[in-house]
């Protein structure tokens, strides 16, 4: 503890005016103290404190990281699970074989547009219910927030089980609203009995964008109020004199002083977006529709098809990752220049 | 923003504004909890009140072990994941936000890295590791996967915590003659105790709420989380959906969820904003 910052100025003043009271440290056992005192002079306490975290951290993402990486070389296969023949180094054939295959650029369009969407719908929805949540009393505010996280909290299975039912053909209330709609606005019979789990990825993808905007849009919007209540009011009431209309309050002043909550919200949900997986599992059933594969989804198959190919599965992971990598790192610099880091 | 004076129809604009978010975000909770009151039949009848009532749903999904076992797994795995993850995470944010050590922005930088590590591209190395270990489909197959993506989560959401408190405190109590465990329990830790519990509340909820590795490495009910027991539910064929247990699992792994929200609303905005926003 002696290294905290700012601790030993206090120490040495603390040693100068307390002089009533006996000191602590010769109370304690030889032992203890020896190897504190070897723990200072190393300044070992940080790490040891860090320890843990670091082991656990080893064990479940460091380790498997490694594992992909090797086996991303390898012809990694049920042999190989087995243990009836040894793993071969194939190079990057894994990787060659996996940039070839016209599943793996169906996925990646899926999933890029998707996020695209999901992101920019998020974003608009989140802030404008943070522009809401600032203008309303305590109560009220408190109110319609915690609403808002309801959503936000409700198990990921449990929100799509609900979606899955409300676009289902059998009682779902969208094909029911849809086919009572006039024809000029699209509705009719035909939608009665439409699958839109099952009917390629537009349809299934809908039903996820409505879904997962949903349950994202409350993290947004807390954030977003939070911002907002840093902004001084008096800037607000300076522009208002000046003459200058909501609208003109918002791009010229929260949306500058927002712009590095903006720019952290923005790339945290496109790595959330790129990430979907529960839900989009559950609505195209289970892996069921190969169509309607995002990138979650193919890589997942890939490692749990039968047989597995578990060399072409961390290839495809590793591209995953590395695309992933490359946003993250965005973040991370957005958030150390935020200073909400140091 | 609050001085605005405002015209009867913008007032009007605001209320209805207000319901359209209440609405949008508990319609679908509400619906889910009626479909899981309504009979087969009624479940096809696309309204929000069930026309037939019925507990059967409930009753046959708490008669069977297939729901109740990973609704026991889901509690025991998540409580000890949390326990272990928030102690840890506290451990290493007290490093990060009170102490100065060589490499400490790197630790940082990499941690946020780590955080958002895609968890489906371990999924496979991490199968094969748990399985050589011998951890597939046990709990401490779940929990220690559920640690390593809690802690980044958690140090995080701590040392913002911790560094809102104020030390001198500490140093104030050993002035005073508390020795550095009393200085320590008695005045660091209730201070520090709301962000413990806040990030407590978040990596529960993780725990709570995860899928991807609870279908991954389990293979029975013998660790199966609820979550990932409601994607094996069956209907008495192949292609009935079983609607209405389904609806009523969900709705029972979604009723703590809605109590924390509840009761700890404060605490988990505090959590969920005391990263992106500075203080």
């Amino acid at each position: 503890m002696v290294d905290t910052v700012g601790d030993r100025q206090a120490a040495n003043a603390a040693g100068t005016r307390r002089t009533g009271i006996r000191r602590t440290g010769p109370q304690r056992p030889a032992g203890q103290s020896a190897l504190g005192a070897f723990m200072r002079r190393h300044r070992l306490a940080p790490y040891l404190l860090l320890l843990p975290s670091l082991a656990a951290i080893g064990l479940a993402l460091i380790w498997p990281t490694l594992q992909i990486a090797l086996y991303s070389l390898q012809n990694f296969g049920e042999p190989q699970i087995v243990g009836t023949e040894p793993a071969k180094w194939v190079g990057f054939s894994n990787f060659t074989t996996t940039l070839a295959d016209p599943e793996f650029w169906l996925s990646l369009r899926t999933t890029v547009m998707f996020a695209a969407v999901l992101v920019t719908l998020t974003m608009i929805t989140g802030t404008l219910v943070g522009l809401l949540l600032n203008r309303l009393g305590k109560r009220m505010a408190a109110f319609v927030s915690g609403a808002a996280l309801l959503a936000w909290a409700t198990p990921a299975v449990s929100a799509s089980v609900i979606f899955v039912w409300f676009f289902s053909p059998d009682g779902g209330i969208v094909n029911w609203a849809l086919e009572k709609l006039p024809h000029w606005l699209g509705g009719g019979q035909q939608w009665a009995q439409f699958n839109w789990a099952t009917n390629g990825a537009l349809p299934a993808y809908t039903i996820a964008t409505i879904l997962v905007v949903w349950q994202s849009f409350p993290f947004i919007a807390v954030t977003v109020l939070a911002g907002l209540k840093s902004i001084p009011t008096e800037l607000y009431e300076s522009a208002r004199v000046d003459g200058a209309g909501a609208w003109q309050g918002f791009r010229k002043i929260t949306y500058p002083m927002l712009k590095p909550i903006f720019l952290i919200l923005g790339l945290l949900s496109i790595i959330w977006d790129f990430n979907v997986f529960t839900q989009t599992y559950i609505i195209t059933g289970a892996l069921g529709n190969r169509d309607e594969y995002n990138l979650a989804l193919y890589s997942y198959s890939q490692a749990f098809q039968l047989p597995p190919a578990v060399g072409l599965g961390s290839a495809l992971a590793l591209i995953l990752t590395v695309i992933l990598l490359i946003i993250t790192i965005g973040y991370v610099r957005a958030n150390i220049k935020q200073g909400a880091v140091a | 923003m609050a001085a605005v004076t405002t015209t009867p129809r913008q007032k009007a604009g605001w209320g209805t504004a207000n319901f359209v978010v209440i609405a949008l975000a508990m319609i679908p909770v509400l619906w889910l909890a009626s479909l899981s009151f309504k009979t087969p039949a009624a479940v096809l009848d696309p309204s929000l009140i069930p026309s037939q009532w019925t507990l059967g749903n409930y009753s046959q999904i708490l008669k069977t072990s297939q729901f109740i076992r990973p609704l026991i797994n889901s509690i025991g795995i998540g409580l000890i994941a949390t326990l272990i993850a928030v102690l840890f995470a506290s451990m290493a944010a007290y490093a990060v936000a009170r102490l100065r050590f060589p490499g400490k922005g790197v630790l940082i930088g990499m941690s946020l890295l780590i955080a958002m590590f895609p968890a489906i591209a371990l999924v496979t190395p991490m199968f094969n590791i748990e399985r050589s270990l011998g951890l597939f489909n046990t709990w401490p197959g779940l929990i220690i996967p559920y640690v390593a993506f809690g802690l980044p989560l958690g140090i995080y959401t701590l040392s913002a915590f911790f560094r809102e408190i104020p030390w001198e405190l500490e140093k104030a109590a050993k002035v005073d003659g508390a020795t550095p465990f009393q200085a320590f329990t008695k005045v660091i830790a209730p201070l520090a105790a709301p962000g413990m519990v806040t990030t407590a509340i978040l990596v529960f909820m993780f725990c709570w709420n995860e899928f991807l590795f609870a279908i991954s490495f389990t293979s029975t009910i013998a660790s199966r989380t609820a979550p990932a027991s409601i994607a094996y539910f069956s209907g008495s064929s192949q292609f009935t959906v079983p609607t209405g247990p389904i609806a009523a699992a969900a709705v029972v792994i979604t009723i703590p969820i809605i109590i924390f929200v509840v009761f700890f609303q404060r605490r988990i905005v505090a959590g969920l904003t005391s990263g992106a926003v500075k203080g």
